[in-house]
């Protein structure tokens, strides 16, 4: 008896020592489920977007973009060009810094010195290096100067602000201020356990209203699956889940699926000095004999979208109407090949990246083609033996996306002369894109001047097909629906100080 | 007594020196470099050169691991790659979560394996015997990951009982212990049967029978007791595949241990954390074993160690 007697208490020790305590969730708190950690909160030192997100809690911009990537006030309280290479901002009075000091013009400029220093080695330092020099004209008053003019650079300026008299001036090896940051966003960090949650309570000294949701919770599951269930199960309001329960998340009254169309785009990409890929009547074939809408509906349902051009839908630049369709016509895409004398069709070569999708892709794309005597040879290889080839343009065909265009220049660059913004390994040569991209490029205070000439370079495009459109992407966000919560793109989480639940 | 632990303890130095090497040489193994993977894809070669050589991986093997190991010995277990986090007090935060977890399954695994085992052992080749042996043998073969996600689709999504992550209560710990402790239950559940199969066999048993004693006070009182001995040393060993399994099964159900951060940063390829996190296990398994050793001294008064 006396060993069994052990073993019984023994047990019964450990199942006390097995701390009990409940979990209480208040009516104002959000738990938001996401499968992998920030990684640094200094704003300044990473660029990964799972930190960035967290930075949208606990910072606080110049600017901002919305939905339409139309530029927002956040601690500017205006944004004027005195000239055009310089940006002038005034700043909001009365901003508080989560430990009480005010935020002024001197915590701008060091945030902005500090990225700008080579030894510092923020990631933004290649993206900032137009700008020439950042001055405090008086505590609410912050002068940028760039070497040239350059409309798409305003969105650099979208930078988290931090504290001088706080964040260092060194990257902290050791963390510190970037695991306990300070900041003027609308929540302040409690705690972060690495890999496991962040807590953040409501600012309530923050400066335009303290936030409707007192608490939040961001705690990482990194099995998508896992991440689904808990949101079923209650124990999570807002999460991502996998692409193939988004239907019935959708049908499910108490949840509300949030989606946008990512500013990435995916194009097969032409090789112009390929002999017969450089007539265009030979890429206008190719694009009738492209089936889009059936690609998407395969491969890519429910995240993809068809793309007619390199402009992401809903963005300000945006005009559909200008741009030439080329729906799926397999007899005319025949004709055309006639013409330009390929009346039984070639042989071509189209690379793209491991993976399941791109796989099908190439299968479904071979098909298609095939029907107008097309031969396509899809070559798979690696991501970075693709990517070094595509940027060297060892390549007749390719398909990859190009992301983050925040800016039409970044993906209408692509096709203009001269290497901008990664370069044109196209080999596109079109000196009436080359006149409008680079007109636009210089205007930095007029978007009604700068969209014409867009809506131009659209045209262009699709008349001239550079490259053959294929998809864009969609992101999608489940939470539960008597939480209100308006996710945007651009805007994001930047929204949750004025979330609440109903 | 104290001369056999201070031996054990002694022996447990070259183990643990065999260990470093061993973890060391591993990191040159793992195919990715960390700084290609903090630089991200669109880096190149030469910047990943550079934060290569800033990082000290440009030095001689052997350079690096006597560093490593000079600094081990002084307590230093260094700082994360990925977030500059102390290794040492970073996974010693971690650690309560997976002992918590590991006594759990353990917990788990003798409730069910010992009354199934010795069911299974009084009623040799009857039905309750034949289910035994089949859940015996589903416990050991099943994975724990694939354990986890059933237990997850059933009790989380379907029935919405319990909780699939997180800690706390004694609901967050219910799925992933089971998880755990399920392949050694089926483990349990063998061993057991096939001692007590043998004690039941001996002369003692037989002559308690022939007292008249009842079948209980047989069972439990003379023939467990001895047949439990070589099932607890198993404990330790158990202790140490729970620590293998934790990593999976933390992983599965988002349980805030040493094993879910031992995955997350090997993805990261984050080498002093995934070095300080091997090492902390080869410690505990160490530490385990040595207790589980002492222990029987105590359990069985057979082994005596002076």
């Amino acid at each position: 008896m006396k060993k069994n007697g052990l073993l019984s208490r023994v047990g019964l020790l450990l199942l006390v020592g097995i701390f009990v305590f409940s979990f209480t969730v208040s009516a104002d708190e959000l738990r938001w489920g996401r499968g992998t950690d920030a990684t640094s909160l200094d704003p300044r030192t990473v660029r990964d977007v799972y930190s960035w997100e967290m930075h949208m809690l606990i910072f606080n911009s110049l600017i901002y973009f919305d939905d339409q990537m139309q530029v927002q006030l956040d601690l500017a309280k205006s944004l004027e060009f005195p000239d055009d290479t310089t940006y002038l901002f005034e700043l909001h009075q009365g901003v508080k810094f989560h430990d009480g000091e005010e935020l002024t013009a001197e915590d701008v400029v060091y945030t902005f010195e500090t990225m700008l220093d080579e030894e510092f080695g923020s990631p933004y330092r290649g993206r900032l290096s137009p700008i020439t020099s950042v001055k405090a004209l008086d505590d609410y008053t912050v002068e940028i100067k760039v070497d040239e003019p350059n409309a798409p650079f305003i969105f650099e300026l979208d930078v988290y602000i931090v504290p001088k008299h706080i964040a260092p001036d060194k990257m902290d090896k050791e963390g510190g201020f970037a695991h306990e940051p300070i900041g003027s966003g609308p929540f302040v960090l409690k705690e972060w356990r690495p890999n496991d949650r962040l807590e953040f309570e409501r600012f309530d000294d923050y400066w335009e209203g303290p936030a409707k949701l007192s608490k939040i919770t961001v705690i990482e599951i990194p099995e998508a699956d896992v991440r689904m269930t808990e949101i079923r199960g209650g124990n999570l309001d807002l999460t991502s889940v996998p692409a193939r329960y988004l239907p019935d998340f959708q049908e499910d009254p108490d949840y509300t699926v949030g989606q946008y169309t990512t500013l990435n785009w995916f194009p097969i990409w032409i090789q112009h000095t390929h002999e017969i890929l450089s007539d265009v009547r030979v890429r206008q074939a190719l694009a009738y004999a492209t089936n889009v809408e059936e690609i998407v509906e395969h491969v890519y349902y429910p995240t993809g979208l068809p793309s007619i051009g390199p402009i992401i839908p809903g963005t300000w630049a945006e005009a559909p109407e200008v741009i030439r369709r080329y729906d799926y016509n397999p007899e005319k895409a025949k004709e055309l090949l006639a013409e330009a004398g390929y009346p039984d069709g070639f042989e071509i070569e189209l690379r793209c990246s491991s993976g399941d999708a791109n796989t099908q892709f190439g299968e479904i794309l071979r098909q298609q083609w095939l029907l107008i005597g097309v031969d396509l040879n899809v070559n798979q290889t690696e991501w970075s033996t693709y990517a070094s080839d595509l940027v060297s343009s060892n390549y007749q065909l390719a398909y990859s996306g190009v992301v983050n265009q925040y800016d039409p220049d970044i993906h209408l660059s692509r096709f203009v002369s001269g290497a901008i913004n990664g370069g044109n390994h196209l080999n596109y040569v079109n000196p009436e894109m080359d006149e409008v991209v680079y007109g636009a490029r210089t205007i930095i205070d007029d978007q009604e001047k700068r969209a014409e000439l867009y809506r131009e370079a659209q045209r262009i495009f699709s008349e001239d097909l550079p490259a053959i459109p294929i998809r864009h992407s969609i992101l999608s966000m489940v939470w539960n629906a008597d939480l209100e919560f308006d996710f945007r793109r651009g805007v994001e989480y930047r929204t949750l100080n004025e979330a609440y639940w109903k | 007594m104290y001369v056999y632990i201070l031996k054990r303890l002694m022996q447990a130095i070259p183990v643990l020196f065999l260990v470093t090497i061993i973890v060391f040489s591993m990191m040159f193994i793992l195919p990715g470099c960390p700084a290609r993977t903090m630089l991200g894809e669109e880096a190149t070669p030469q910047e990943v050169a550079s934060l290569r050589r800033a990082m000290g991986l440009e030095r001689p093997i052997v350079v690096q691991y006597a560093e490593w190991v000079g600094n081990l010995l002084r307590g230093d277990f260094g700082r994360s790659l990925q977030d500059g986090r102390l290794v040492f007090p970073t996974l010693i935060s971690r650690l309560p979560a997976t002992i918590e977890l590991l006594i759990a399954s353990l917990i788990v695994s003798f409730t069910i394996g010992i009354p199934i085992g010795i069911i299974s052992s009084l009623r040799r080749n009857k039905p309750s015997d034949i289910f035994a042996r089949i859940f015996a043998l589903l416990g050991i073969s099943m994975p724990n990951f694939w354990v986890g996600l059933m237990l997850i689709l059933i009790f989380s999504y379907h029935l919405q009982w319990l909780p699939a992550t997180g800690r706390g209560t004694i609901a967050n710990l219910i799925l992933p212990a089971i998880a755990l402790g399920t392949a050694s239950a089926g483990l349990i559940t063998r061993l057991m049967r096939s001692t007590m199969l043998e004690v039941i066999g001996l002369d003692y048993i037989r002559t308690a029978r022939a007292k008249g004693l009842r079948q209980s006070i047989v069972v439990y009182k003379h023939a467990l007791k001895n047949a439990l001995l070589p099932v607890l040393t198993v404990v330790g060993l158990q202790m140490g595949y729970g620590l293998g399994g934790s990593v999976i099964t933390e992983t599965v159900f988002a349980y805030p241990g040493i094993g879910r951060f031992a995955y997350q940063r090997l993805m990261q390829r984050d080498f002093p954390m995934i070095m300080g996190n091997l090492l902390l296990f080869a410690i505990m398994f160490i530490v385990i074993n040595i207790i589980i050793d002492i222990l029987y001294g105590f359990l069985d008064p057979r082994i005596r160690y002076d």
